[in-house]
C-alpha cells in the first residue's frame, strides 16, 4: 500500500503505575500495551484480536487520546498528536470517533437521543440550531432509526437500537476514522449480523477506517482487511485477514484459529491445546512473552524479545521459531 | 392426525414492529412525578411541607397583629381565644403572629442552609472526584479534618466572634454542613467518570465543564436531592437547638427555638399553648421532610420501579 497512512503508532507503550497508597510510591507497573508499531490506512478496516487483558482496549483508547501515552508516538494524517493538550487536539477529535461496547452503558441515562446526537455538533460549534437538527434526522435515517426515536430516552430502547445511536454519535461529526471497541459483543447473535452490516455498508458509502477490536475471529474475519493479534500487550502477527486465517505462522495465532468452531459436523482438525494460564500483565514473562505457553518454545525465546520482522509484504510477525 | 400443507399460514414478522416502542414517552423528572404520587408517604409529606410553607407566608397577615408588638397590661399569658388564636406570652404577644413568622425564620434557615451546602458540596465533590488522583487525596483529607472538628464547638465559637444573628447562624450551620454533600457527591462522580457515556463525551471534545454540567451532575441528581431533603430539618433542628441554648436569633425576632426556650420558664404551669405550638409545628416540619425524603429516596431508587 502506497498511500500514506491515516494513523500511523511507533512504538506505542501505556503503562499503568500500580500505587498501594499515597505515601509509597510506585510498586510496579501494568504493561497493558508495550511497544505496537502499525499503521492504518484509509478506508480499510485493521482488526485486534487478542484474550481479554491483551491490551486491545488500550491500544484503541490511547489511539484517540483518551489515554495519555506512556511512550511512543500516534500521527494522525502525518501529524504528530502524541502530546497535544486537549485545547490542540479538538479539530482531531471531529476526525477520529469511537464506538463503545457496552450500548447499556455508553448512552447518558438522562439525556434525550436526539439531544446526545446534537451534542458533538454543539461542542465543535457545527451549523445553527435548525440546521443541527435537520443533522440529527439524517443521522437517525442513515442509522435505520425514526425521527420520532429522537425525543426518547436510552432506556427505551433496545440494545441493537442503541448500538445504532451509539454509531450515529460517531457518525456525527464525519469522521475519517472510527475506533470499535468489540462493537457487537454484547449484543445477540442476530443482531450483530445488523450492526455488521450497518458497519459495512457505511464504510463503502462514507470511506471509513475502522480500527476494530475484537475477539470473536469469526466477526473479524467478516468485517476485517488486515488483523492484527497480540498477547499481553504486545503485537504477536499482523496480516491481511486472507493470509492470516489461511496461513498464520506465529503458534499463537495457530492456536487461535484452531479453537474457531466449525460448523462442518465431521470434519476432523487438530486441536492446538495452550497449556497454562495467561500470565498477568502486571509481570511478564521475559523474552517473548508467549513463552510460558507456547508449544514450540526454544531457549532463545525466553531470553531475548523477537523482532517485530516482515516476512512477507504486509505480513509481520514477532517468533524466534520462523 | 395430519393437518394438510394448505392450511398452513406463513407469519409476517416484521422488524420494525418487532422492536416498536409502545410505552409513552417520558422525561426523567416525569416519571418521578408518576411514582412520587403513588408513594403516600411522600406525597402527605411534600403536602404538609406545601402548607406550611404556605402559613409561614401568609399566616403573619392573618391577623391583626404583629409579632413585636406587646400588651403588658391585660394582655399577657392569655390562652387560645378567638382574638388570640394560639394565646398570648409573657408579654402580651400573639403566639398565632410568631409561630407563623418563627416558621418563617426556621423554613428560611432550613433552605438556604441547603442550598449553600449544596452548592459549595457539589462543586467541591465534583471537583475532587472529576480530578482523582493527588488532587483527590488532599481534598478528601481536608474534609476529613474538618469531619474531625468538633461541630458544637466550632458553631458556638462562631457565634461569639460574629455576634448572634440569622446570617451567623447560616454561615456556622454551613461551615460544616457542606461536608456530607461533599462526600457524596465526590463518590458519586468517581464512579460514573469512567462509565462510558462520560468518555463518548471526552472523545467528542467535551471539556470539563460540559461533562459536568450535562453528564456527571445530572446523573447523580437523585442522590443529592435525597440528601437535600434530609440537610433541610437537620438545619432548623440545628437552629431550634442554638436558639435553645440562647444562641439562636435575638428577640424580638421569633423562632421556634427561642419561641420553646421562652416557654419553658412556664413548663410547670398550666400555660400549655406555649409550648404546645411551636413544638407541635416544629415537630411537624422536621417528620414532613423526613417523610418527603424517604418517599423520594424510594421512588429515586431504579431497584424499585415496577
Amino acid at each position: 500500500m502506497a498511500a500514506p497512512a491515516l494513523v500511523k503508532l511507533e512504538n506505542l507503550k501505556k503503562h499503568y503505575p500500580r500505587r498501594s497508597s499515597w505515601f509509597r510510591r510506585s510498586t510496579g507497573e501494568v504493561k497493558a500495551v508495550d511497544g505496537i508499531s502499525l499503521e492504518l490506512y484509509a478506508g480499510e478496516t485493521l482488526g485486534v484480536v487478542g484474550e481479554s487483558g491483551c491490551g486491545k482496549s488500550t491500544i484503541g483508547r490511547t489511539l484517540i487520546r483518551l489515554e495519555k501515552p506512556t511512550e511512543g508516538r500516534i500521527r494522525f494524517e502525518g501529524a504528530d498528536i502524541t502530546h497535544l493538550s486537549s485545547r490542540k487536539l479538538k479539530p482531531y477529535r471531529r476526525k477520529m470517533q469511537m464506538v463503545f461496547q457496552d450500548p447499556f452503558a455508553s448512552l447518558n441515562p438522562r439525556q434525550r437521543i436526539d439531544d446526545t446526537l446534537e451534542e458533538p455538533l454543539t461542542i465543535h460549534q457545527m451549523l445553527d440550531k435548525r440546521a443541527r437538527r435537520e443533522r440529527v434526522w439524517e443521522l437517525l435515517d442513515e442509522v435505520g432509526l425514526d425521527r420520532e426515536h429522537g425525543e426518547r430516552l436510552p432506556h427505551e430502547f433496545s440494545g441493537g437500537q442503541r448500538q445504532r445511536i451509539g454509531i450515529a454519535r460517531a457518525l456525527a461529526l464525519n469522521p475519517s476514522l472510527i475506533v470499535c471497541d468489540e462493537p457487537v459483543s454484547a449484543l445477540d447473535v442476530s443482531v450483530q449480523a445488523q450492526i455488521l452490516k450497518l458497519l459495512k455498508s457505511l464504510q463503502q458509502k462514507r470511506g471509513l477506517s475502522y480500527f476494530f477490536i475484537s475477539h470473536d475471529l469469526g466477526v473479524v474475519r467478516h468485517l476485517c482487511d488486515r488483523v492484527l493479534i497480540m498477547y499481553l500487550g504486545q503485537a504477536m502477527e499482523l496480516a491481511s485477514a486472507f493470509t492470516l486465517f489461511r496461513e498464520g505462522q506465529h503458534p499463537y495465532t495457530q492456536a487461535l484459529l484452531s479453537a474457531i468452531p466449525r460448523p462442518v459436523p465431521g470434519k476432523k482438525r487438530e486441536r492446538i491445546l495452550l497449556k497454562g494460564d495467561l500470565p498477568s500483565p502486571s509481570d511478564p514473562p521475559s523474552g517473548c512473552p508467549f513463552h510460558t505457553r507456547c508449544p514450540e518454545v526454544r531457549s532463545v525465546c525466553r531470553e531475548r524479545r523477537p523482532e517485530w520482522k516482515e516476512i512477507a509484504p504486509g505480513h509481520r510477525i514477532a517468533c524466534h521459531a520462523r | 392426525m395430519a393437518i394438510p400443507a394448505e392450511k398452513f399460514q406463513r407469519a409476517e414478522r416484521k422488524l420494525t414492529e418487532a422492536e416498536a416502542i409502545r410505552r409513552p414517552s417520558l422525561t426523567f423528572w416525569q416519571d418521578v412525578w408518576i411514582r412520587l404520587r403513588k408513594n403516600w408517604l411522600g406525597m402527605g409529606g411534600l403536602v404538609v411541607i406545601l402548607l406550611l410553607a404556605f402559613m409561614a407566608i401568609a399566616g403573619p397577615w392573618m391577623t391583626e397583629y404583629t409579632y413585636y408588638q406587646q400588651d403588658l397590661g391585660d394582655g399577657r399569658n392569655l390562652g387560645p381565644s378567638s382574638e388570640h388564636w394560639f394565646g398570648t406570652d409573657d408579654l402580651g404577644r400573639d403566639m398565632f403572629v410568631r409561630t407563623w413568622y418563627g416558621a418563617r425564620v426556621s423554613l428560611t434557615i432550613g433552605v438556604v442552609a441547603a442550598l449553600i451546602d449544596l452548592v459549595i458540596g457539589v462543586l467541591y465533590g465534583g471537583i475532587s472526584g472529576y480530578k482523582g488522583g493527588r488532587t483527590d487525596e488532599i481534598m478528601m483529607r481536608i474534609v476529613d479534618v474538618l469531619w474531625g472538628l468538633p461541630y458544637l464547638l466550632v458553631v458556638i465559637l462562631l457565634l461569639v466572634v460574629l455576634g448572634p444573628g440569622l446570617d451567623t447562624i447560616i454561615i456556622a450551620l454551613t461551615v460544616t454542613g457542606w461536608l456530607n454533600m461533599a462526600r457524596l457527591v465526590r463518590g458519586q462522580v468517581l464512579q460514573l467518570k469512567n462509565q462510558e457515556y462520560v468518555m463518548a463525551a471526552r472523545t467528542l471534545g467535551a471539556d470539563t465543564k460540559r461533562l459536568m454540567k450535562k453528564h456527571l451532575i445530572p446523573n447523580t441528581m437523585g442522590p443529592i436531592l435525597v440528601l437535600l431533603t434530609y440537610t433541610v430539618p437537620n438545619a432548623i433542628f440545628a437552629e431550634a437547638f442554638l436558639s435553645f441554648l440562647g444562641l439562636g436569633v435575638q428577640a424580638p425576632v421569633a423562632s421556634w427555638g427561642t419561641m420553646i426556650d421562652d416557654a419553658l420558664t412556664v413548663i410547670l404551669t398550666d400555660e400549655w399553648w406555649r409550648l404546645f405550638f411551636p413544638t407541635l409545628f416544629l415537630s411537624l416540619t422536621l417528620l414532613a421532610f423526613n417523610a418527603f425524603g424517604d418517599g423520594l429516596r424510594d421512588v429515586l431508587d431504579p431497584k424499585m420501579r415496577k
